[in-house]
């Protein structure tokens, strides 16, 4: 092929995607940078007000207003602020005054123990906004992480060991979580523990009393957690069914006629073929955790359970801040990058092993 | 042969697993799909048996709610984004599959790594842009966005296709004297038209689907189903009939062409991962 044709097939693709990712990108740095004000100026305000006997009195008052150009619209300021923007969204000033704030006794002067200390830093960390998200954020990924990987090859391991004919079926019911639609996904759990729905009731009508799952921080990030395991199991579930049928049988045969058990060939053949795959669900999963966003809005949770792209989308639109948002969601791309850096240096290196 | 009694243990501890497995993956959609028949006052109780009723699905469709244009913002939203990504990402696609040249691997990699992007990165310039074009609440914004991620993965999704292909097979065209846009047209699209339509099912999925970019740029005339169902809170609370039944509208759409193309979905979804 040559260059021409080369350049004139990938041209549109990729100069959608340079400008549709990469120039947002480099947009969104500068953002973060800078900041916009409405230039305004002081001017005397002369007012009148009518006294008795036709006498008035004129005050003189100073007052800010803004400054308009030829056209009558306020004249905007734009200037660099330096780091500005991320130290109002890190608040890092916040982060060493919560970390270096004396707990060593309560109020009323007794000693503290450990757990109450950290207790206390933990309560004063996360209470700024931007460490109380990246904790849940973090928290969610690490901890769903985990049990996708157990559950979906338990899973593709069960599906695996059925009779060809009832595989196919199965399979599609056990996709159904991971195709939903996010937004339905995550009110189809919030649904099922809402109080009085149906696993309240049920818990209720077995004698455990009202329970209330959507009350405090606890059960509200359990929830959460649930949801993304129920979301996300199908997906590690169904590359790593694939992966198993590429599996060389006549090792797993050889490993029978020498006698190992189950647990063995699935320790020692199985699991060390999957470990690519195993990494790809990680990447995969920990981008996608690390985005979480529906559950965060459809449980109501931010103030117990927030997500940094939920806290960006908040400064957007609830404090009308594009700067500030800018730079939340540029430290969110920082998070992503570092988490993913080894993934990611692993995945190319394979790329260039295939090629 | 008869089964031991230790392996008929095992055998039933097997379908145990099954059972509760299932259970766990498919009984929340179960339910949502039980309360979407359910009037009213059923809605919060536990009953399985009831009569049921298809009035959730009319009054969505009513004022105050009018779901219609909604639905039609969705169809013509994730209708148009596959019809610009995936013409554009096949060619990408047969190119990057077929030219060789130094730094191919970082180049995919990084049309991978597009995909890590937080859609609110993404989002944040488009909506100053689209706010000064007043291009704010319209399908055209939604399509624009859509494409920087159903693009690149349509990208990565097809390659994986044509790469299966061997590159002899087109060698015989190209002596007969076809370009390379009459190759591709004549000899290998016909032969990965199963990937290209898997790539637009994932397209039109992932468009579909979309939520964040939806609620941030648009409010009224643009609105998709996926946020029409988080205008469903009302002073009342969320009416959980009406909110079940959108969820169904949204949900038939996904099962159906999913169900269709099952064989071809997953293959799909497991492209790249296993080679």
């Amino acid at each position: 092929m040559k260059i021409k044709t080369f350049l004139a097939f990938v041209g549109p693709s990729v100069l959608a995607m340079v400008g549709l990712i990469a120039v947002p990108l480099i947009g969104v740095v500068y953002l973060s940078f800078h900041s916009s004000y409405v230039k305004t100026e002081i001017v005397e305000v002369k007012s009148s007000v009518p006294l008795f006997g036709g006498l008035t009195k004129t005050t003189v008052e100073k007052v800010p207003q803004p400054v308009l150009d030829e056209n009558g619209e306020p004249v905007k300021v734009w200037e660099y602020v330096g780091g500005r923007n991320f130290d109002t969204v890190a608040d890092p000033g916040g982060l060493v005054a919560a970390v270096s704030k004396d707990r060593s006794t309560t109020e009323d002067g007794q000693p503290t123990s450990f757990r109450q200390r950290m207790d206390g830093l933990y309560r004063d960390v996360t209470d700024i906004d931007f460490w109380g998200a990246l904790e849940f954020t973090l928290l969610y990924a690490f901890i769903t992480t985990p049990c996708i990987l157990v559950l979906g090859f338990l899973l593709a391991v069960l599906v695996n060991s059925v009779v060809q004919w009832i595989r196919g079926p199965l399979i599609f019911a056990t996709l159904l979580p991971f195709i939903i639609t996010p937004v339905v996904g995550s009110l189809s759990i919030y649904w099922l523990f809402l109080d009085n729905a149906l696993v309240a009731s049920l818990l209720e009508q077995f004698g455990a009393g009202k329970i209330y799952f959507l009350k405090d921080a606890i059960s509200i990030r359990t929830l959460i957690v649930l949801y993304g395991v129920w979301h996300v199991t199908p997906f590690a579930f169904v590359i790593l069914y694939a992966g198993l049928q590429t599996v060389p049988q006549d090792a797993l045969q050889a490993a029978m006629v020498d006698g190992a058990t189950y647990w063995q060939r699935i320790r020692y053949i199985i699991i060390p073929h999957l470990r690519a795959l195993f990494s790809f669900i990680i990447l995969i999963h920990l981008m996608d955790a690390y985005r979480i966003f529906e559950p965060v809005l459809v449980f109501g949770s931010n103030l117990f359970a927030n997500s940094l792209q939920y806290l960006t989308y908040y400064i957007l639109n609830f404090e009308d801040n594009y700067y500030k948002a800018a730079a939340s969601a540029i430290l969110t791309v920082i998070g992503i990058c570092i988490l993913l850096l080894p993934v990611l240096r692993r995945t190319y290196r394979e790329q260039k092993g295939v090629a | 042969m008869a089964m031991t009694r230790d392996e008929k243990f095992w055998e039933g501890m097997r379908w145990a697993g099954f059972g509760a497995t299932f259970l766990f993956m498919a009984f929340p959609i179960f339910w949502m799909i039980l309360t979407s028949f359910k009037v009213a006052r059923d809605a919060y109780s536990t009953k399985v048996f009831f009569s049921p009723t298809l009035n959730n699905f009319i009054s969505i469709f009513q004022d105050p709610y009018n779901f219609g244009p909604l639905l039609f913002n969705s169809v013509v939203v994730s209708f148009s984004t596959v019809a610009v990504a995936i013409p554009a990402a096949t060619c990408a696609a047969y190119a990057f599959s077929r030219y060789q040249f130094k730094g191919k691997n970082a180049l995919m990699v990084s049309v991978l790594s597009s995909q890590f992007v937080p859609p609110v990165v993404v989002v944040l310039p488009f909506f100053i842009l689209f706010k000064n074009l007043h291009l704010l609440d319209t399908r055209l914004a939604l399509v624009i966005l859509n494409l920087s991620f159903v693009l690149p993965f349509a990208v990565w999704m097809i390659k994986g296709f044509i790469d299966a292909l061997p590159p002899d097979i087109e060698s015989a065209a190209v002596v007969d004297g076809c370009n390379r846009f009459q190759v591709l047209r004549h000899i290998t699209l016909p032969l990965i038209m199963p990937g290209v339509v898997t790539s637009a099912v994932f397209g039109f999925i992932q468009s579909w689907n979309e939520f964040l970019f939806a609620l941030i740029l648009t409010n009224q005339k643009a609105v998709t189903l996926t946020v029409g169902l988080m205008g469903l809170h009302t002073d009342k609370g969320i009416l959980w009939e009406h909110m079940a039944a959108a969820s169904m509208l949204i949900m038939i759409p996904i099962f159906a062409i999913s169900f269709t193309i099952r064989e071809y979905f997953i293959s799909g979804l497991t492209m790249g991962a296993v080679k």
